[in-house]
């Protein structure tokens, strides 16, 4: 299964270019996936939640997020447990992540959803660039599709925890005392 | 089959190819086993707890021999390699926040197979590798389970294993919203290093952070290496050292 081909063999034929891409949505589970994947055994009823304009504050303040929070994507589980689906903005996209949560309000599972990331465009020589799409062999070249694998990222996962947070908030305002 | 969860203060995203026979159920538990392994890499080498078991070591292998566990023995023997083929270029002894600490990698010393003392007072920082040694777990983990080609991706810090090939792109240091296409890769990891997001560069040699806009990407076999590497690419800032060599590694500096 593994090649015994040297990197530089495996990088021989690649030459360094600059990709056009645009912005891109990565889709990871969706909301079905997502109660299989936490909560294999629950079954799930919506619960909205109004957010008053208070309310609203109290969970910016707690949170430090200023993104709306929506109170529309919130689930219960048929023992008492929660399924929120929350997003906020990170340095340059939005991230959809839901939250697992015990009756007692114990974070069980975090898991991203969806995120949404721009890339301008580097100005590039065109005919370069057909070169390249001529080259691939059976795999058609995906730029404005595939541009999940990048090296060098360490995106705003810290907007993810702070979003947690304001679940947490939603969670010790509202739902516990349901 | 792709998911994604924060691990490692960073997304890690993994994808793979599900193959004939392989029902949904078997690929979530091989990535259930994955990220459980990125969770104990963090649990264990995560400098910010007090109680990983990397702390643990910190506070107490210089009054006395610690028990080692076996991951950690393993980075350590992977950053002993790096540290000496390097000429101390990567050294994971050396404290950014206390730059007047003793940086010396020598000062570990093995008692047993298992425990290890440090006879100066230095502290053991796994950042530098980590990340990349939680990638190479992870792509274990899938292969365990039969998974036969994907790719795992901690921030940046990735992997490609198995028969198929993925496309790889390296962000623009200066404006990071831009992206290089590298190509349709397989069989290979590659780390990149910069100052352009929030990672800081140091130089242990010369005690300081290495300022530059470039950043400095490394291609290997394993994860681990590359991401150690990448460090060494820094401090140097160029790519001339026969370390890159010696790992079957391929260095590449990206300028403004």
């Amino acid at each position: 299964m593994h090649s015994n081909s040297s990197v530089l063999a495996v990088l021989a034929g690649c030459v360094f270019i600059s990709a056009p891409a645009i912005a891109q949505a990565r889709i990871y589970v969706s909301i079905e996936q997502i109660q299989t994947l936490l909560f294999p055994t629950e079954t799930f009823k919506k619960y909205p939640v109004l957010v008053t304009d208070e309310l609203q504050k109290k969970i910016r303040t707690f949170s430090g997020v200023r993104h709306p929070f929506k109170g529309d994507r919130i689930w219960s589980g048929s023992n008492g447990s929660w399924l929120i689906i929350d997003e906020v903005l990170g340095k340059h996209e939005m991230i959809t992540y839901a939250v697992a949560m015990k009756p007692t309000g114990e974070i069980m599972g975090v898991e991203i959803m969806e995120y949404v990331e721009s890339y301008g465009y580097e100005i590039q020589d065109h005919r370069w660039r057909q070169q390249f799409i001529g080259k691939t062999r059976n795999d058609p070249v995906k730029l404005n599709q595939d541009i999940q694998n990048i090296s060098g990222a360490t995106l705003s996962a810290k907007h993810v925890t702070d979003g947690v947070k304001r679940v947490l908030a939603i969670y010790d305002l509202v739902l516990s005392k349901e | 089959m792709k998911r994604c969860k924060v691990l490692l203060g960073t997304f890690v995203e993994i994808q793979c190819q599900q193959d004939a026979g392989f029902s949904t159920d078997l690929i979530q538990e091989a990535f259930a086993d994955a990220y459980a392994a990125i969770a104990k890499v963090d649990e264990l080498m995560n400098i910010h707890r007090q109680d990983s078991a990397l702390s643990r070591i910190n506070r107490m292998a210089l009054s006395k021999p610690v028990l080692i566990d076996a991951w950690i023995k393993d980075v350590l023997l992977i950053a002993q390699d790096l540290y000496r083929e390097s000429n101390g270029l990567f050294d994971c002894t050396y404290q950014p926040l206390h730059p007047k600490r003793p940086t010396a990698f020598d000062a570990i010393e093995w008692t047993d197979e298992n425990h290890l003392r440090f006879n100066k007072a230095i502290e053991l920082n796994l950042n530098g590798i980590a990340k990349g040694f939680a990638v190479d777990k992870a792509v274990e983990a899938l292969e365990n389970h039969g998974i036969t080609s994907g790719i795992v991706n901690a921030g940046g810090d990735l992997r490609i294993f198995g028969s198929l090939r993925y496309p790889i792109y390296i962000r623009n240091p200066i404006n990071p919203l831009l992206i290089n296409g590298i190509g349709h890769l397989k069989n290979i990891a590659v780390a990149s290093s910069g100052n352009y997001l929030q990672t800081h560069l140091f130089n242990p040699e010369k005690h300081s952070t290495v300022c530059t806009d470039s950043s400095f990407t490394v291609f290997a076999k394993k994860c681990a290496y590359a991401d150690g590497l990448t460090k060494v690419l820094a401090a140097l800032g160029h790519p001339n050292h026969p370390c890159f060599n010696k790992f079957d590694s391929v260095a590449l500096i990206l300028k403004p």
